[in-house]
């Protein structure tokens, strides 16, 4: 089957055990992939403690936007939680060989799984447990002699079950505001890592590249694109000039996804001069901004933005969800990195819900069920009208070979 | 007319690599391109484009670009440098989709490859 390696890996913590389901494409054809595949997942390994990280589609190939990949998993209520994977990640998981992962059980010791070139494997992780999450990104990329090596892990807030421990994807913080990163300590699995070198196949490949051509010059040459670029772009519009002088003194340059015509991260170096570009002996000099809603919330809450980018940086490494953490240290009147950085080892040894902190359950809108069911990038379709979304489903139709318009009526029916 | 790497436009997105992939082998893929991000060095944000052409390796970076024969692999290309040793070289597209897909003009054709 085209623009899936027909993988549906599953994993058995308690015993250490995997096996491959095949994806197909009568599959495909009513669940198209991502979210809604994820949820059908979750569904038929109900009572198994699943989570289920999902790649959609168009995942990993040359349509504009194609990182998004989705982990999901039973949330509060029973309700369902689907967070966004972007970065390298979503489009590693395919490169690695798999399309979907389902992780069940428990597993008697934490390990780290270890997913490549079709290959899975179960890992001690006795020598990362207790680290937090760079040191173990670290330490995971030297063991396997890859610095492209991607990682899902989590952090000291994770193994300690708090109800705000968030997943990272390698040194940066995900939008985990649903407390994933307690699910995976629960687990006893400190960390997801994954590199492939494989190759996605399309069944009209030659008008797909020429159709995902000629849709990224119509997304650059719109005016839905403004040229403010960066953590900037996904802020409150009514915020965003004023977020923008605070952010610019320590900006070093903005970071795009895999296959994104936009770069929608900010990297800001507060332990060397940001504008320095070249190498440096300086290793750790600053944090790469990709939570919008954490800046928006650490500028409103009165911090220089230095002390800011700090406190992200210990939250990454805590896995600590950062829009909690500025919750509790607003709620405790701290300003200051030093307060700030005391207040937040405080809260990983607190596991306990944060009063007035609201987790996101609002269910999604049209953009982001399209972008990640189709495997785009949610933050991207944001920024295009919905009617575009036929362009990135006639994508999924050239690259599938399944008729357009039992793709639309499909997704119409799904979203319902 | 040849590639230009202009690295400080580049956002990382390695649309580049995936074209090339696609010029080489027909599907979605990386490891064949001739053309490279470095992205080696993740937790200082350092980055770079590698290019390799027939006889050199070009390598963009924020300090300059740099063209090296190729077999003179010097110690500070790092990680990065190995792997596109084992990749086709360019070969000099009529239509470079490398070009086309860039979305910032990172990579253009000139006179003067650079």
């Amino acid at each position: 089957m085209f623009l899936y390696n027909e993988q549906i890996l599953v994993i058995d913590l308690s015993t250490q055990t995997s096996e491959i389901t095949e994806l197909d494409l009568t599959t495909v054809e009513n669940y198209i992939g991502g979210r809604v595949l994820n949820s059908k997942l979750l569904e038929m390994y109900r009572g198994e403690d699943p989570v289920v990280i999902g790649t959609g589609p168009l995942t990993g190939t040359l349509a504009p936007g194609a990182a998004a990949g989705v982990i999901s998993a039973y949330g509060p209520g029973e309700s369902i939680v689907h967070l966004p994977v972007t970065d390298f990640l979503g489009a590693e998981v395919k490169y690695s060989g798999f399309d979907f992962i389902v992780i069940k059980g428990k597993a008697v010791h934490p390990v780290y799984l270890w997913l490549h070139d079709g290959v899975i494997n179960f890992n001690d992780a006795s020598e990362i447990w207790g680290k937090d999450t760079w040191n173990t990104v670290d330490w995971i990329r030297k063991e396997k002699g890859d610095d492209l090596v991607q990682v899902l892990a989590i952090g000291p807030a994770g193994e300690k079950g708090h109800p705000h421990a968030q997943l990272t994807v390698n040194y940066w913080n995900s939008q985990d505001s649903y407390g994933l990163g307690r699910l995976f300590g629960e687990k006893n699995l400190k960390a997801i890592a994954l590199r492939g070198l494989g190759l996605i196949e399309a069944e009209e490949v030659e008008e797909m590249v020429e159709e995902s051509i000629a849709l990224q010059q119509e997304i650059l040459t719109s005016n839905v694109i403004s040229s403010v670029q960066g953590i900037n772009r996904l802020v409150s519009p009514s915020k965003a000039d004023a977020i923008q002088k605070w952010l610019a003194p320590l900006i070093h340059r903005h970071k795009g996804c895999f296959g994104c015509v936009i770069a929608c991260y900010t990297f800001i170096k507060y332990n060397e001069d940001p504008h320095v570009l070249e190498s440096t002996s300086v290793r750790e000099p600053g944090f790469l901004l990709t939570h919008p809603q954490a800046v928006e919330m650490f500028y409103e809450a009165g911090f220089a933005v230095e002390e800011a980018g700090r406190l992200m940086e210990i939250c990454a490494r805590l896995g600590l969800d950062p829009v909690a953490a500025v919750s509790f240290l607003k709620e405790n009147d701290s300003h200051d990195f030093l307060g700030g950085k005391e207040l937040l080892h405080t809260l990983v040894d607190k596991p306990v819900y944060l009063d007035g902190f609201n987790s996101k359950t609002e269910s999604a809108g049209e953009q982001e069920f399209y972008g990640l069911t189709m495997g785009i990038c949610p933050e991207l379709l944001k920024c295009l009208p919905n009617k575009m979304n036929a362009r990135f489903l006639q994508l999924v139709s050239l690259g599938t070979g399944i008729e357009k318009e039992k793709l639309a009526a499909k997704m119409s029916g799904l979203n319902e | 007319m040849g590639l230009t790497l202009e690295p400080l436009k580049c956002i990382g997105c390695v649309r580049c690599e995936i074209a090339c992939g696609f010029v080489r082998d027909g599907a979605f893929t990386s490891t064949s391109a001739s053309i490279m991000l470095y992205r080696a060095e993740e937790k200082n944000n350092y980055f770079g484009l590698l290019h390799k052409t027939k006889n050199t390796l070009v390598s963009g970076r924020p300090e300059g670009v740099d063209v090296s024969l190729l077999g003179v692999v010097k110690p500070e290309d790092g990680a990065g440098g190995k792997p596109i040793l084992l990749r086709p070289p360019c070969q000099n597209c009529t239509r470079p989709l490398c070009v086309e897909v860039c979305p910032t003009s990172a990579l253009s054709m000139k006179k003067e490859a650079v």
